[in-house]
């Protein structure tokens, strides 16, 4: 089914659903059978006009909306799997659905993907306050391997909103997916990504601004799952935020973010629970940058990694809370150019603090361990409450 | 008791220092114990290694058998480790001009190795 629709200079609404309906939910395991459906919504120089695309059961299916110069248009599509039960298998796999929205003030656009090894992606430029949402769910079983991604260009006050795994019912599994987002060359923007639901494990979510100020990057793992991933990146950017959350537990979990070309950028890690999870946070060529690291409560064999290079007047805080153990936390200021500080916090016992400051004048270094807590006013050490 | 606790308590200095150099090493009973949040902590290390000048590093562990080691490389440095639980060790390591060290231990069989030069 194909449907092709152009109108000009007109407030409308145009909605299209491409309907087909899946083979057995079994044969997903396998190789996708044939191409199927295709459908191709074109909406130009319009105000306030909406697509949705829907395709809930069948392999390979293939959607495009594509909406430029227009104003507040809204594109929604899904790869739908939501009544995942006998007799009416609703099962979807290998789709390809795209949105591209260009030079369309407050343009939205949102994607769902309850199905397996699917693509979405959303690309849109020039749209001031433009909105990017996308869902990979598993509302009644499992979702895996599906590529979600997002990337806004020359759109101020944009957002971008990613999450993996909404439901928490215990027979859904969303697992080994991908989200990526990226924004360029805009200020006073998110991006929001978050991987929820008890199976969530081996998902991956990657967030980078690029070329902008005074943006936020969010990343939360209310998971309590394996192996998820979520990475975080500032590149040639000043006054911008980066806090990345995890409080689901669940082992080896990773949460990663760098700066690298900016100033006055802030990084804020927090682990709450779970063991063998790890914070890593980098800085590389910037000032006033700050790196804060937290794990918390419950935790143990946790590492914190953290490092400033080719930087000035950075901080790096470290804590592992009072219940964590054999905690790990490692801070290092290397070839930066003075009054560089770190601080370390380990609150029980087993722990291990590594500092190293090189090539530097005026740094700071304090280490705590055991429940201590020191503060520093100029050289003379005095203990104090926590 | 008294005797006792002054029997386990063992310090080791090594120093070798220039003209202008600090040195001081003191132990404070109880000293930090308002300040302990946590039962029984044990067995923390914790390392800070510093080249440059005009530094500061800082070590404070309240639990036993923690191990603190700070190394700097420059002028002008400034080091203070405290400790204030058993068997701890503190081993600083300062080499440069115009530097202090302040080590602080208050428990038994502790032990402290300085070197500065």
């Amino acid at each position: 089914m194909k449907i092709q629709l152009s109108r000009k200079f007109f407030v409308s609404t145009v909605s299209v659903i491409a309907l087909s309906f899946c083979l057995p939910a079994l044969a997903a395991v396998g190789p996708p059978i044939v191409g199927d459906d295709s459908a191709t919504i074109t909406q130009t120089s319009e105000t306030g006009s909406t697509a949705s695309q829907n395709q809930p059961g069948q392999y390979s299916n293939a959607a495009y909306i594509d909406q430029s110069y227009g104003t507040s248009d809204i594109a929604t599509q899904q790869q739908n799997r939501d009544s995942f039960s006998t007799p009416s298998y609703d099962f979807s796999a290998y789709g390809d659905q795209s949105i591209t929205q260009t030079s369309n003030t407050a343009a939205q656009a949102s994607q769902t993907d309850n199905s397996t090894n699917a693509t979405q992606t959303i690309n849109q430029a020039s749209n001031s306050s433009g909105t990017a949402a996308q869902t990979i769910n598993a509302p009644a079983a499992w979702t895996e391997y599906n590529v979600q991604s997002a990337t806004q260009n020359g759109n101020n006050g944009g957002s971008i909103a990613q999450t993996i795994g909404l439901s928490n019912s215990p027979t859904s599994v969303a697992s080994n997916n991908t989200q990526t987002a990226a924004q360029t060359g805009q200020t006073n923007s998110t991006i929001t990504e978050g991987i929820d639901g008890d199976n969530a494990s081996g998902n991956s979510q990657t967030a980078t601004e690029t070329v902008g100020s005074a943006n936020v990057i969010n990343q939360t793992n209310l998971s309590s799952g394996l192996d998820n991933i979520q990475t975080a990146s500032i590149v040639y950017g000043d006054s911008n935020m980066i806090g990345q959350t995890h409080t689901g537990g669940g082992l080896t979990n990773t949460q990663t973010a760098s700066i690298s070309y900016g100033n006055d950028n802030t990084v804020t890690q927090n682990q709450d629970s779970g063991t063998l999870n790890s914070e890593s946070a980098t800085v590389y060529a910037g000032s006033f940058n700050t790196i804060d690291q937290y794990q918390g409560i419950g935790g143990g064999n946790n590492i914190e990694l953290a490092s400033v290079q080719y930087s000035s007047s950075g901080l790096i805080v470290q804590r592992q809370d009072n219940s964590s153990s054999s905690g790990q936390e490692y801070a290092s200021q290397n070839s930066n150019t003075g009054a560089n500080q770190i601080g370390q916090y380990q609150g029980k016992s087993g722990n291990y603090a590594f500092v190293t400051q090189t090539g530097d004048t005026g740094n700071l270094a304090i280490q705590n361990q055991g429940g201590a807590y020191f503060s520093a006013v100029g050289n003379t050490l005095s203990p104090s409450h926590n | 008791m008294l005797l006792r606790w002054l029997f386990l308590l063992s310090m080791t200095a090594t120093m070798s220092a220039h003209a202008d150099d600090l040195v001081s090493t003191t132990q404070v009973v109880n000293a930090l114990a308002a300040h302990v949040l946590v039962a029984d902590p044990f067995g923390n290390a914790s390392q800070i290694s510093q080249s440059g000048y005009d530094n500061i590093a800082q070590t404070g562990q309240t639990g036993s058998g923690g191990k603190a080691a700070i190394r700097q490389v420059g002028n002008n440095d400034y080091s203070f480790i405290q400790q204030i639980s058993s068997g701890d060790t503190a081993v600083n390591t300062q080499i440069g001009n115009g530097l202090r060290m302040t080590i602080h231990q208050t428990g038994p069989g502790q032990a402290i190795s300085i070197i500065q030069r």
